[in-house]
């Protein structure tokens, strides 16, 4: 596993080629707040478009740092520039499932894959981590470059609901997408969950 | 308008079924619905042990509840056999999700579950002036797909293997209903001339 850490000092949670996966800190609350006002990012994110203060994106982040489902910044490799966030909510162990979740708050760093890297880094951890079953997310329709970008993951369409999302003057389908445990082999943190024998 | 249990007062009216609001009264009858594991083993809820006092958290909880959430009678008795609702509604988006429990096991199979969705589903599209409404469903509950199809919900897809049932994973079946597809019903003329006529 690659040790580079993050602008704080601390080592990375899950670390891919070109992006990192590193535990959320309050201290990234200007950042959180810009992203969340940039309607270029929010108009796909299924949020309400009202501006956002410091203090809803306070208390939003306060429920993140202290929720018990796993939520990550997205942080580039080399630079340390954190990104975006990405995570799973809505963990059930019972059914073994839960929802997945990113935004690239940073438009700078669209096009250049590093959306799909920290999907497949959060799958990864989903199901070689956390033993999960049925990762599911929606997306809308009108954001097509990301259902691309889920499918190469490994995503698989569920199907769509019609014309459910508002984005402005237009409603839009919403798709549903799902990824399961037995599509994926095990990645390099299964191997990190159970080293080989002459390791231990 | 007569509220007396023998004569509920009925919000919407069909044909086998009436609709009317959740009832203080009928906690008892609640609780028992859903400390039936044949009941529960369909619904989205854990299969555990119901309490009067965790049912009254709920209850307290449907009856100021500004969701639209219904108590289900049979006409014919008037008796209470289930609840219905619609949650999350979005009315930026025009949607919801829809509910539906039929409580006694003695009123399965009459159609009283299919007539409820589609009074349901006209309630949402003429009055609430919903267009896409959705439900999931478990793969292990065919009777329930085929009453919401009759319904007209349509199929989404399916999630794989995401609901445990005991020892076995199942698929949960997503659909959704549009207001085009379904037709104007009595409500819609009511809700635009105040005549049932």
């Amino acid at each position: 596993m690659n040790l580079e850490t993050d602008p704080n000092g601390e080592p990375y949670f899950v670390t891919g080629e070109k992006v990192a996966l590193g535990t959320l800190t309050g201290d990234m609350l200007p950042l959180c707040e810009r992203w969340f006002n940039d309607l270029r990012v929010s108009r796909t994110l299924g949020v309400d478009w009202r501006p956002v203060t410091s203090q809803m994106k306070e208390r939003h982040l306060h429920e993140m740092l202290t929720s018990s489902n796993p939520f990550f910044f997205v942080y580039v490799l080399g630079t340390a520039q954190p990104i975006g966030i990405t995570g799973l909510d809505h963990v059930n162990h019972e059914h073994d499932t839960a929802e997945f979740s990113i935004m690239i708050g940073e438009p700078s760093a669209w096009g250049k894959g590093y959306g799909t890297e920290a999907t497949t880094l959060t799958l990864s951890y989903a199901f070689d981590v956390l033993g999960l079953y049925n990762v599911w997310l929606q997306v809308s329709a009108n954001n097509p470059g990301a259902v691309r970008a889920y499918k190469k993951t490994g995503f698989k369409t569920i199907g769509v609901r019609r014309r459910s999302v508002r984005i402005g003057r237009e409603l839009v389908d919403d798709v549903y997408m799902d990824a399961v445990t037995d599509d994926f082999q095990p990645s390099a943190l299964h191997r990190v969950m159970h080293p080989p024998e002459e390791s231990r | 308008m007569n509220d007396t249990a023998s004569e509920p007062r009925f919000f919407i009216r069909g044909e086998k079924v009436g609709l009317g609001p959740m009832r203080k009264d009928l906690l008892e009858t609640y609780t028992r619905w859903v400390n039936t594991l044949q009941v529960t083993r369909t619904l989205g809820i854990p299969n555990l042990p119901m309490t009067v006092e965790r049912e009254q958290g709920w209850l307290d909880a449907a009856l100021t509840s500004t969701d639209p959430l219904f108590t289900i009678y049979e006409l014919t008795s008037s008796r209470p056999i289930g609840n219905t609702g619609l949650a999350d509604i979005d009315h930026a988006s025009g949607t919801a999700t829809f509910g539906l429990l039929i409580g006694e096991t003695d009123a399965w199979g009459k159609g009283f579950g299919t007539e409820t969705t589609r009074l349901m589903l006209n309630y949402g599209f003429d009055v609430l002036g919903l267009h896409n409404i959705d439900l999931q469903v478990f793969a292990h509950n065919p009777g329930g797909i085929k009453a919401y199809e009759r319904a007209g919900f349509k199929k989404v897809g399916v999630r794989r293997g995401a609901r445990k049932v005991g020892r076995v994973r199942y698929d949960i079946v997503y659909m959704d209903a549009v207001a085009d597809e379904i037709e104007p019903s009595p409500l819609h003329k009511l809700m635009q001339t105040g005549s049932v006529e």
